[in-house]
């Protein structure tokens, strides 16, 4: 099951086990400039506010009701990341193993092939927590992402109108899978010894700005009307890891699943459904770096990058397509100067 | 059932063990904006339990769940007044079904995303 929970999604399996508990946050980000440049970690600026598709069955369109889900505000070109917090287990020395597929405009992010359901090893169509803490943008190469930018849907830009041609989806499709009791049990036997406390990995509770309440306005959709969709589309170079799944493709339970389809509302439409403002604009990276604030890297020497996906690498960038259209966007070069190095459970916070 | 006045005496003072001087009836009282023998009548039941403002205030120094001290005194805070206000008898339904069910029950007892069709 998913609920919501201070602008958090929170994935749990009761069902498969008590430990099987994971959050997902969308996290406000500075968009990093596209050049020659592969850029260190940016910070995250706080979760985006997310709300029930359902609380405004009357000013979403007819489509976003029937997929159900999330609704979520970016600007036009602001940039995201996801954050993935376990719940750790005192008892077992571990988070409860889950696999994770990220797709935006229903094409997978780390292969960017067309979601299909199910895990698939070859080429690994997942990823793994605890072991992923985040995910920035799309897999292009070993070692390297493309940052996830929001765009308007049906300009070109998106990964999916680049990809099939369509504008359809947009918005980002998140499908969990746990791994099996019988394995968790297996590979993480409980720690023979007296526990005194339980610890959380990084981010998991942080307190966000709850979710405004169900709005008064009303935005009457005309039939077949148009809200402003957006889906999102490769920005600048960014050093991230993609992980390979160290488990056994056995280890996974695929017949269970939860899915949910976060739908992304430009801030106009944000306010027209809602009612309610969206956060104020991120800094830029130049803002951010004139600042002297820090820049991360992240580290795990014990877990083997995917390679990327050639699909992925062949798609035009936003800063690229937007310069073809004779619109370009802001894209001035930064210093990052030195970076703080991360290792496993440590947060990737900025304050601005 | 625990007295409003019986209960926030009991906390001021296991606190006053901790620090005599910061939760003297007369500063805790300075705290909340009301005065020490008014306090003091309702520590001792000869005044009903303060306004929800008053309480939320208490509660904050007395470092207990509002919700909490709202409910011994009687009341039930604006927000979930609101809320209540909103589907009255589906509300009112739900919380006389659920008044006998244990409590981790009732912690499972939440709302899902709704997944749909793509």
């Amino acid at each position: 099951m998913i609920t919501l929970n201070q602008n958090q999604l929170v994935v749990s399996f009761p069902e498969v086990h008590e430990d099987a508990v994971l959050s997902l946050n969308f996290q406000r980000t500075l968009r990093i400039p596209d050049n020659d440049k592969v850029y260190p970690l940016p910070p995250g600026l706080g979760n985006f506010p997310l709300v029930h598709v359902d609380d405004y069955r009357d000013e979403v369109p007819k489509g976003w009701l029937e997929h159900g889900g999330i609704i979520m505000p970016m600007y036009q070109s602001e940039a995201m990341w996801i954050l993935f917090s376990a719940s750790f287990s005192a008892l077992r020395s571990s988070a409860y193993p889950m696999a994770i597929k990220i797709s935006t405009g229903k094409i997978d992010a780390v292969t960017g092939a067309p979601h299909t359901n199910g895990l698939h090893p070859h080429p690994q169509d997942y990823l793994v927590v605890p072991g992923q803490p985040w995910l920035d943008g799309y897999c292009v190469k070993k070692g390297m992402i493309r940052q996830f930018v929001a765009m308007p849907l049906g300009e070109g830009y998106t990964a999916e109108e680049q990809i099939t041609h369509k504008a359809e989806h947009g918005g980002v499709q998140i499908v969990v899978y746990p791994m099996k009791a019988e394995a968790y049990e297996r590979l993480f036997p409980k720690v023979e010894r007296e526990i005194w406390g339980s610890r959380s990995t990084g981010g998991w509770g942080a307190p966000g700005s709850m979710p405004p309440p169900p709005g008064s306005a009303k935005m009457m959709m005309a039939a077949g009307g148009q809200a402003q969709s957006m889906g999102l589309a490769p920005g600048g170079r960014m050093k991230q890891e993609i992980y390979k799944d160290r488990f056994d493709i056995n280890d996974w339970d695929t017949s269970k699943c939860s899915r949910c389809f976060v739908h992304i509302a430009n801030s106009l439409t944000w306010r027209e459904i809602t009612g309610a403002n969206p956060p104020h604009r991120p800094p830029t990276a130049v803002q951010y770096a004139d600042y002297g604030l820090p820049w991360f890297d992240y580290y795990d020497e014990n877990l083997k990058a995917l390679s990327g996906s050639s699909k992925l690498a062949n798609l035009k960038s936003v800063q690229a397509l937007s310069q073809l259209k004779g619109e370009p966007i802001d894209n001035k070069p930064v210093n990052t100067g030195s970076t703080v190095k991360l290792g496993p459970g440590q947060v990737r916070e900025g304050d601005f | 059932m625990t007295h409003f006045g019986d209960y926030i005496r009991n906390k001021r003072e296991q606190l006053q063990n901790r620090d005599a001087a910061a939760y003297s009836l007369r500063r805790v009282a300075a705290q909340i904006e009301i005065e020490p023998s008014y306090l003091s009548k309702i520590e001792r039941g000869l005044q009903p339990p303060p306004g929800e403002g008053t309480i939320i205030a208490l509660a904050r120094v007395l470092e207990e769940d509002p919700d909490v001290l709202l409910a011994l005194g009687g009341k039930i805070s604006e927000d979930l007044k609101r809320i209540i206000k909103q589907r009255p008898s589906l509300f009112a339904q739900l919380i006389r079904e659920l008044k006998d069910m244990p409590d981790h029950a009732v912690l499972h007892l939440v709302r899902e995303v709704r997944d749909g069709n793509w």
